[in-house]
């Protein structure tokens, strides 16, 4: 008998931070094809086989009872529980905000050094930014400070750099792309799209480029000929074409600054902005939240008062960004029980912790050593239904359950072992 | 099915016209009943013998979830530092003065003995945000005002000349859309023009591209609010906050409502003069008198009290240009998906600064110099002017002249002489302050079954000991009910629950979708049918009960 066809159109792809929601997803069973519109990561992510997978204790398969009857003894045993990779929907990040308030545990995204890079600079001197439609139908300049994106946000430039029309005009809108980071390995400037003027820069340089670039705004006096590598006169050219744009907007992806200070950097990107805009209209774009990782930051702010890096040891919420990183704290032997949680991607466990792990993630999920606890769970947008943000913090969408699906959610599984432990503490 | 009676407590409740006489209440399944008679079955007596009973308290204009919010609570991180909250087993954890996590948001009000908040500034392309945020925020009921009037949209159909019938079926769609409870104007036309680089917009400005005027943008809202039958009018945020003068501005925008119903919001901060050396005066008195004057018309104050808070607005062409004044020194602006924007700047309101002075003794002299109080409403625009919790304190200025007096003479001595406020002898009474902060809110919504104590109410109900001092008789009352069931006790929360959402469903023509449809497809980033938060997702998780509010069109 053929397998039974459904089409799916207005889809929400949950695996990068652009949450584009215009796919069309045929379902024929339960295999999942894209038909209209995504890229190469939505092909690949929503088109990978429906796995069987069983729950897993020291690597033997068990059922969920078990398996969630083990993942508490663990954290009932726990002094310091640490939930890290988080790469969860709203209602799953919900579920680990209340166990880890209840167990006293801390909360980490494997996102958050990029994260941090920038929030760090909303909390010391704050930003002007905007979001993606505004970028689509206003803006007349792009600079991008550092890789172009296709790679990380595929449909960037698609949905937000060329749309056919905009707002303002019925014809697409004439704008200029100036990219100042390292050259695409091939040398070529960008491997499709819209013609860039190219500022060639090695990554960690980008301080002293983004620097000059700020003083040749304020029309400050530079003796160097070259900053950077880069020709003091096309930063000049650069800065000229900021300053007469009717809304520039600055995009980076922080997750490409993996310099020592490099959230020093956006904040003289958000000081650029703030000059520019005495004057005219200019934005920062920062390019995130793949993994929800906005998503979940939004969650753990609204309900514990922080960002993420937040821990409940002592009963009241606690946010430190280097005492509460999920990589120092498994370094140093401080946290004594990991709940790894990935949802959306197939990924490799990537931390090769001595301590007792519980792993609440995609059934393809890999690893050289097999955790104390494995509970597979299904991908918000695919399996289950379920939220996430985009990268722009203000658009929250909802995602649909396109296939029938054994696993349970992260908030399901999570809620569990929170409910076994609740049930203990009043027996 | 349990019966509770409330035996002996003195009722104030203006919507039934009741002040103060004692007598019993009966609640079951979550309502007030009648009297069952002698001999009825009572299952659990309380002796509130003396004290004083009202509906739960209403707070009509409070930022307590969405976008603006959480960015505040993540810039001001030394708000939680300094007010920790611990949970207990029964409350989460949790903290911040002026910027609350959701969980205390909810906790504070009902141990204040309020029972709804609504939030005023939801930007429709956050809604599914600010509900989800309102979802996590426990005790009370919730409502959101959906942002129009600096969208996109709207401003091209006012451009293009469209009929006011496409405009309230447009306006209808978005309320229903977006899950609101009323529609909420702000810096009409102004956050729109910002992102074309305007600094200002005045009433009678064409906006930069479109040339709508906000004059315009506030009259065709005004008539798609009454036309559709929403209770509660349009609630407008005027052009030139905090401007001095700009209360000339505040009078021009009462005259574009031509006639119809309008609230004001945060009047204090629309109430400025331009006299005396510093050429900043109090135009209170002149307001009030406009205000007395004009029954169409209501208010509500956004009082300053001194102190530490951010602000958090949709007014980022007023934000931008007051991020010099930032304290601490940072801020942010955002504008937003073609549709409004949002600005933080955190401040410090000193009592030694001559303006903040002023403004505060501005914000009390509206409350004192509008005369109906069923058509003022107590607020601070938390966190704006102050926290919610400074509330107590606020009806103490209220109530007892001699205090208000004795905390005039701690300010700023020449704010304290150029207003007027000292020569005001007016002290609110316990009935008037029912309705202030109960029975007039309700009746502005259109929740008829809330802020009054007559039979077939939702049992949300505060009993307080009458105490001398006001402060300490609001901050704690003896018992708090929502829905019928005791929630806090004393000023402590004994019992978690989940309110409703409010909001309302005006009947507009489906056919609005099409062109609305064609519009997302060709220039935003996400589809109609993903913007639209549904009934389904509301409920979903057991806590967002939707009660929806019925709307009585005016024309065809």
């Amino acid at each position: 008998m053929a397998a039974e066809r459904t089409l799916w159109r207005d889809v929400v792809c949950p695996f990068c931070g652009l949450a584009c929601d215009d796919l069309a997803i045929e379902r024929e069973g339960d295999r999942l094809s894209v038909r209209e519109a995504g890229c190469a990561r939505s092909r690949a992510q929503f088109e990978r086989p429906q796995r069987e997978a069983e729950p897993q204790i020291d690597g033997n398969a068990t059922d969920l009872a078990s398996a969630v009857a083990r993942a508490a003894d663990l954290l009932q045993d726990s002094r310091l529980p640490l939930f890290a990779g988080l790469a969860t929907d709203v209602d799953g990040m919900r579920a680990v905000m209340q166990l880890a308030d209840r167990i006293g545990g801390v909360v980490d995204h494997a996102g958050s050094d990029a994260l941090f890079r920038n929030l760090r600079i909303l909390q010391d001197s704050g930003w002007i930014t905007t979001t993606l439609s505004e970028v689509r139908n206003r803006m007349d300049l792009l600079l991008i400070v550092g890789h172009w994106p296709e790679e990380a946000f595929p449909r960037f430039i698609e949905r937000c750099v060329e749309p056919e029309q905009t707002l303002s005009s019925d014809a697409p809108l004439v704008r200029q792309i100036v990219r100042v980071g390292p050259p695409a390995p091939d040398g070529s400037a960008a491997k499709s799209g819209p013609p860039v003027l190219e500022l060639p820069c090695a990554i960690e340089r980008l301080p002293e480029a983004v620097a000059a670039l700020r003083c040749l705004v304020n029309e400050q006096q530079l003796a160097a000929s070259e900053v950077a590598g880069i020709p003091v006169a096309g930063l000049r050219e650069l800065a000229e074409r900021l300053r007469s744009a009717r809304y520039g907007v600055i995009a980076w992806a922080a997750a490409d600054l993996t310099f020592a200070g490099a959230e020093l950097t956006v904040q003289a990107l958000s000081a650029l902005v703030q000059d520019l805009n005495r004057t005219t209209r200019c934005a920062l774009l920062p390019l995130t939240g793949t993994d929800n990782l906005i998503g979940v930051n939004q969650v753990c702010t609204w309900q514990s008062g922080y960002p993420l890096r937040t821990g409940f040891g002592r009963g009241i919420p606690e946010h430190d960004l280097h005492l509460f990183s999920a990589q120092r704290l498994l370094d140093t032997g401080e946290a004594d029980a990991l709940v790894w949680i990935s949802a959306f991607r197939e990924a490799s466990l990537p931390v090769a912790s001595g301590v007792p792990t519980v792993v609440i993630a995609t059934p393809g999920t890999t690893w050289t050593n097999p955790p104390a606890v494995f509970i597979p769970v299904g991908t918000p947008g695919m399996d289950h239904k379920g939220s996430l943000f985009r990268m722009d913090s203000v658009v929250m969408l909802r995602l649909a359950a396109l296939r029938d699906s054994p696993l349970p959610s992260v908030a399901t599984a999570i809620s569990q072992i929170d409910a076994a432990l609740a049930a203990r503490k009043e027996a | 099915m349990t019966l509770v009676k409330l035996a002996g407590g003195r009722i104030v409740d203006p919507a039934n016209g009741r002040n103060g006489d004692a007598a019993d209440l009966y609640l079951r399944d979550g309502v007030i009943v009648p009297d069952p008679g002698p001999g009825a079955a009572i299952d659990e007596t309380v002796d509130i013998t003396g004290k004083i009973v009202m509906a739960g308290a209403i707070d009509i204009h409070s930022h307590i979830g969405g976008g603006k919010i959480n960015i505040a609570r993540m810039m001001m991180i030394e708000d939680h530092r300094k007010h920790a909250d611990a949970g207990d087993g029964l409350r989460r954890s949790g903290g911040g003065l002026y910027t609350p996590t959701t969980f205390v948001t909810g906790y504070r009000y009902a141990a204040m003995g309020y029972t709804a908040a609504f939030e005023p500034a939801m930007v429709p392309a956050n809604a599914r945000h600010a509900h989800a945020e309102l979802a996590d925020t426990p005790m009370i009921d919730k409502g959101c005002y959906a942002m129009l009037g600096s969208d996109d949209f709207l401003l091209r159909m006012l451009a293009n000349g469209a009929e006011q019938q496409a405009i309230n079926d447009y306006v209808g769609w978005m309320l229903q859309a977006t899950q609101s409870v009323a529609l909420k104007v702000v810096n009409p036309g102004g956050i729109n023009a910002f992102k074309f680089n305007a600094r200002n917009l005045g009433l009678d400005t064409p906006s930069p591209h479109y040339g709508v005027t906000p004059r315009r943008i506030v009259a065709a809202l005004a008539r798609a609010v009454n036309e559709l039958g929403i209770c509660h009018p349009v609630h407008l945020h005027c052009n030139d906050l905090g401007v001095p003068g700009n209360w000339e501005t505040t009078v021009g925008t009462i005259d574009a409502a031509e006639g119809l119903p309008l609230h004001l919001t945060h009047l204090q901060f629309h109430s400025y003069g331009t006299e005396g050396d510093r050429k900043f005066s109090s135009a209170a008195a002149q307001l009030a008198e406009v205000i007395n004057r004009t029954p169409s018309v209501s208010v509500d104050i956004g009082q300053i009290i001194f102190g530490q808070t951010v602000t958090a607005s949709g007014d980022t062409m007023i934000q931008y240009r007051n991020h010099r004044h930032a304290h601490p020194k940072k801020w942010m602006c955002m504008d937003i998906e073609c549709d409004a924007g949002c600005g933080v700047v955190p401040f410090r309101y000193r009592d030694e600064n001559f303006v903040n002075a002023l403004q505060w003794a501005i914000g009390l002299e509206l409350l004192l110099l509008v005369e109906d109080p069923w058509r003022v409403f107590l607020t601070t625009d938390h966190p704006n002017g102050a926290p919610f919790t400074v509330y107590p304190h606020l009806i103490r200025l209220l109530m007892d002249r001699g205090f208000r007096r004795d905390m005039l003479k701690t300010i700023n001595k020449h704010a304290a002489a150029a207003s007027t406020l000292g020569g005001i002898e007016r002290e609110y009474s316990l009935y008037e302050i029912a309705i202030l902060t109960r029975a007039a809110p309700a009746r502005s919504l259109g929740l008829l079954d809330r802020g009054h104590l007559g039979v077939g109410a939702v049992a949300d109900i505060t009993v307080y000991t009458e105490r001398e001092n006001r402060e300490a008789m609001f901050a704690r009352p003896d018992y708090v009910f929502k829905d019928g069931r005791l929630i806090a006790r004393n000023g402590e929360v004994t019992d978690i629950v989940w309110g409703a959402t409010h909001v309302v469903r005006p009947e507009f023509d489906q056919g609005i979708e099409g062109p609305l449809e064609d519009y997302f497809n060709r220039f935003q980033t996400v589809r109609l049918g993903n913007f639209r938060v549904t009934d389904d997702e509301m409920e979903d998780e057991g806590r967002s009960r939707l009660v929806r509010h019925p709307c009585r069109r005016t024309t065809p």
